[in-house]
């Protein structure tokens, strides 16, 4: 029989994978609330934040949560230039070609990972950060305590950058009308790139922390970059503390249904409350309006 | 088209190029299909292989467990498909935009774990093996069989895409084809004046889904193996629109052009140059090119107005 | 100057007769090998071609016959695969195929070199649906029963474990795999309580890991792959799941296994075809040839996937050869032949072949890691060592000195 505490646990445990996904998820939900833009190469941002981040550990012994600001600028440096060089230029055409073209992109640097690091698997372990600790019989590693911890930091801290800072301030004008934004003498193109450049930092930020509670191998993007998008359309546009809460249901919600039914119908919940997010009530659990 | 005829002569029949270019006209038969729902009414799906691989499953099921002909099992997959199209659409229609082609998109990854899980009908992520293929045909005094790459197999497939070709023609010179570019264009405007526009979608989804069905179904009977991931994979979904962009949404030939284009190109070009490490070029030329050419190379300009509607 | 005439007429036969010689032991063997190098499968095919090139260079070597090797990537696409082997057979006409790497693609490619008349071994793809159609052709080095025997022997008369919980990934393999070790262990009478099927690109193991430790489970059994065992070793350890033994199927040990995983690898059990030290008495030499041979080209230690690779290049071209005969006249059918009269001796234990083209002899080795090393512990025949039981890598220190079998 299934014992409390085992119920405990698996709740435990999906909360905090929830609170993670809603971490890799930021970069995208972020770049598509305030530029309609679907980075479909997300998810190869973050992990080459989470390369990065093992070559760090491997050849220099530098901890991870020390490699992260040197993954996230790795990978927002990427998205810049990917930004300035292609994305900028078609910026005015159809929606479609700059998913396309994010796609080339997500290929190009998948098979560049395996050019340049093969096609291994790369686990990002470091024992101090594996031991668990356990609090009335249950437990979790150090690792996930501060995967939890810095998850809600960045969450945090995006928003009050977004609320409080002026740059934050001239991003959401833009994302609200950008000619009026023009008009009011915000440099239009400037506010695209940054933003751009910081769903690129987003993602590059979590690749060590996907490392260190998983694996990263040059396939992993492709995963990231779904898990994103359906936690994106539940959470809805509009609210990063509604993300949070969307990943914590998704998270609680698949560790339970492995719990109570089967290991098979794991994925399966997440893609049905997807598609019953997306019919009934498509702006979200939490959104502001489409 | 004649070109797609062609082929085999110029390249004298050789297996190995037949092999090649079969998955690139099954592939160019569903890029014509998805630009009818995407490039002719406008609604974009990311989740075309969702339709791949049901018409895939269900005309294998059907061949392998209730004995019917493949020929018929054809027939009976492509109408499969545009039902379960109109399950997802009908609701779906009242989303718009990127919405709706996330939906599609969710609709392919649930249809794949159903897939995965209904052991019972579908052998699970085991995959079914040894489907039979297309028996042969009597043809007077000819017995055309139909054994893997040999050209017979191009033959029908070029022959369902022709198929699907003169469908989307006939379709969109039509009244519904015209009321499908009125809906392309402003949906509330084309609502406006008339024009059923839930019906009009609704026949283009079918259509599409349709179309992509029967190919599926193509595709399993000269495989022969199907697995979930196979059937449903994101190939399906993706390449035909990098396709349709590549060749121009704006004609019915461009996507299937640009579908052949593509295959070719990371076939014969890059995988020569490169053994390993030639998907990286394609993704870059994928790329160069949407910068480049963003309108495709026999489609029209698609620019964006300040109201990000599209003309 | 009779003399002189004869020296060169001597000379010029001499010269004729090595001229005929060589350009008969010079005819060369065309080799055809198809593994994914792109794509999911693409870790796996890159270090079987591996394998297969320094095969073929070995046979140069030995044979003094040149091996023109062409290999071709199948993009992890069962549409490719037949491509491949479109190409090899019918445009290159190599005279055999080796590689392959995966059920989904190796079944449509043996079809199309059944079609080719053309020799197909391959390592990669254990399903035993693969050989139901009985092409002559279709040979393969390992299959799915020689592991499921490994496993279930093993948990049975070796560590004597009552209770044992198995998860498995739900591809084909692994879930296949999975079903034959059930049905041999419920009918030795051991209980199998947990049986679940997990998707690939699972990432938290602990709600099933959980209901392991709610039942009492002795022994976890993981079928699966390399991301599976790091995601289930890293959230059994936080749990700290009170379990004797955990036992995954292939992968286990590898070099970058123990690269990886570090001090988590310690004390896992794994099935093998080979690992490094694991060779038969009678093929140590062999064994220790073949991985100087690897690290000298690779810089590295080969996998089992590379030694699988390298031991289908070596046993499909001596079958050639020895079709070949003399004169170097390779033939497929000749090729058949020799390959179904083989019986060696090799790094993994006897090669022989049945009438379906499944390795007759085939069983795996079950091994522990211990202190980076695979030490083999079932089939006792086969056992370098002792197994550390209970054992597993999240143990106290304490705990540790348990019982030795």
């Amino acid at each position: 029989m299934i014992s409390l505490a085992s119920i405990a646990q698996s709740f435990l445990s999906g909360l905090a994978e929830g609170v993670d996904y809603s971490l890799y998820c930021l970069g995208l939900a972020f770049v598509f609330g305030i530029m309609r833009i679907i980075n479909l190469a997300h998810g190869e941002f973050l992990v080459l934040g989470g390369y990065v981040a093992y070559w760090l550990l491997v050849i220099w012994g530098v901890n991870p949560i020390l490699a992260m600001p040197v993954a996230a600028a790795t990978a927002g440096g990427t998205a810049f230039l990917s930004y300035r060089i292609f994305l900028q230029r078609i910026r005015t055409t159809s929606d479609l070609n700059t998913l396309i073209l994010t796609f080339g992109l997500s290929v190009f640097l998948a098979n560049l990972f395996i050019e340049c690091w093969t096609a291994d698997i790369r686990n990002i372990g470091v024992d101090w950060l594996e031991h668990p600790v356990a609090l009335y019989g249950i437990y979790m590693s150090v690792g996930e305590i501060f995967t939890l911890v810095i998850s809600l930091v960045a969450v945090f801290s995006l928003h009050f950058f977004l609320t409080r800072s002026k740059t934050g301030l001239a991003i959401r004008v833009t994302a609200i009308d950008r000619d009026a934004a023009g008009l009011a003498g915000i440099n239009v193109n400037r506010v695209d790139l940054m933003a751009f450049s910081i769903g690129g930092v987003l993602a590059g930020l979590s690749g060590p922390l996907l490392g260190m509670v998983s694996h990263i191998s040059p396939g992993a993007g492709l995963a990231v970059t779904i898990k994103a998008f359906i936690l994106t359309v539940l959470a809805g546009v509009g609210s990063l503390l509604g993300l949070v809460v969307a990943g914590m249901i998704l998270g609680v919600g698949e560790a339970l249904t492995v719990t109570f039914t089967n290991a098979s119908y794991r994925e399966l919940f997440g893609f049905t409350l997807f598609l019953m997010i997306l019919l009934i009530r498509p702006r979200g659990l939490f959104g502001k309006g489409l | 088209m004649g070109i797609v005829l062609a082929i085999p002569f110029m390249l004298s029949f050789d297996p190995y190029y037949i092999s090649i270019f079969i998955p690139a006209i099954i592939l160019g038969a569903v890029s014509i299909a998805w630009n009818l729902l995407a490039g002719i009414c406008g609604q974009v799906s990311f989740g075309h292989a969702a339709f791949f691989g049901i018409g895939a499953y269900a005309s294998a099921i059907l061949v392998m467990k209730a004995d019917w002909s493949p020929y018929f099992a054809i027939l009976a997959a492509g109408l499969c498909g545009a039902l379960s199209s109109l399950i997802i659409g009908l609701p779906a229609f009242r989303l718009r935009g990127a919405y709706f082609a996330l939906l599609i998109l969710g609709f392919a990854e649930v249809m794949k774990l159903l897939a995965m899980n209904l052991t019972w009908l579908t052998e699970g992520s085991q995959g079914i093996f040894n489907i039979p293929s297309l028996p042969p045909i009597q043809l007077g005094g000819l017995n055309l069989e139909f054994f893997i790459s040999r050209t017979t197999n191009y033959y029908v497939a070029s022959f369902l895409m022709f198929v699907i070709y003169l469908a989307v023609y006939f379709l969109r010179w039509s009244n519904t084809g015209l009321a499908m570019a009125a809906v392309h264009g402003n949906e509330d405007t084309a609502a406006g004046i008339g024009v059923p526009v839930v019906r009009t979608k609704a026949i283009a989804l079918a259509v599409s889904a349709l179309c992509t069905s029967m190919m599926g179904a193509f595709y399993a009977h000269y495989i022969r193996f199907l697995s979930p991931d196979s059937a449903f994979d994101a190939y399906w979904s993706v390449m035909p629109i990098v396709g349709s962009l590549f060749g121009g949404m704006t004609t019915i030939i461009g996507p299937m052009a640009g579908a052949l284009v593509i295959t070719s190109v990371d076939e014969f070009l890059f995988k020569r140059l490169f053994e390993t490490g030639h998907k990286m070029f394609f993704g870059l030329l994928l790329v160069l090119v949407i910068v480049w050419a963003p309108s495709g190379l026999l489609g029209n300009r698609i620019r964006k107005t300040a109201h990000g509607a599209e003309e | 100057m009779k003399m002189t005439r004869a020296i060169v007429g001597c000379v010029i036969v001499f010269i004729l007769i090595v001229w005929l010689v060589a350009a008969h032991a010079a005819a060369p063997i065309k080799l055809g090998a198809h593994a994914p190098q792109t794509g999911a499968l693409a870790k796996h095919g890159i270090e079987q071609i591996k394998g297969i090139r320094l095969g073929a260079e070995q046979f140069e070597k030995d044979s003094g016959i040149k091996v023109e090797l062409k290999v071709y990537d199948d993009e992890s696409d069962p549409q490719k695969a037949i491509s491949a082997v479109e190409k090899l057979a019918g445009v290159d006409h190599v005279n055999a195929i080796v590689g392959g790497y995966g059920s989904n693609l190796v079944g449509p490619a043996s079809e199309a070199a059944e079609r080719y008349d053309t020799p197909y071994l391959i390592t990669g793809a254990v399903d035993t649906k693969l050989s139901v159609k009985k092409f002559k052709n279709f040979f393969r080095l390992n299959y799915m029963p020689g592991y499921a025997a490994a496993q279930s022997g093993a948990i049975k008369d070796l560590l004597g474990a009552k209770k044992v919980g198995i998860l498995y990934n739900s591809l084909s393999a692994t879930a296949e795999i999975a079903e034959a070790v059930k049905s041999q262990l419920t009918a030795a009478g051991l209980a199998v309580p947990v049986f679940e099927k997990f998707e690939k690109g699972t990432t938290n193991f602990k709600p099933i890991l959980l209901k392991l430790r709610d039942a009492g489970c002795e022994v976890l059994l993981v079928e699966g792959y390399f991301p599976d065992y790091v995601g289930t070793l890293k959230d059994a350890k936080i749990l700290n799941l009170p379990i004797k033994a955990y036992i995954g199927a292939w992968g286990i040990g590898t070099p970058d296994f123990i690269r990886e995983l570090g001090p988590l690898s310690e004390f896992t059990y794994g099935t093998s075809v080979w690992e490094i030290g694991t060779a038969p008495k009678e093929a140590k030499e062999q064994e220790a040839a073949v991985v100087a041979g690897y690290k000298t080209k690779y810089n590295e230690e080969p996998s089992y996937i590379g030694m699988l690779g390298y031991l289908s290049a070596k046993v499909m071209l001596d079958a050639i050869k020895e079709g070949g005969g003399e004169s170097g006249a390779y033939g497929p059918e000749k090729t058949r032949k020799a390959l179904r009269e083989l019986d060696v001796m090799s790094p993994m234990g006897r090669i022989a072949f049945d009438e379906k083209g499944d390795p007759k002899y085939f069983v795996a080795i079950l091994f522990q890691t211990q202190k980076g090393n695979q030490v083999v512990v079932y089939p006792k025949d086969r056992s370098t060592g002792q197994a550390q039981y209970p054992g597993v890598p999240w143990m106290k220190g304490d705990e540790k000195a348990g019982v030795s079998r």
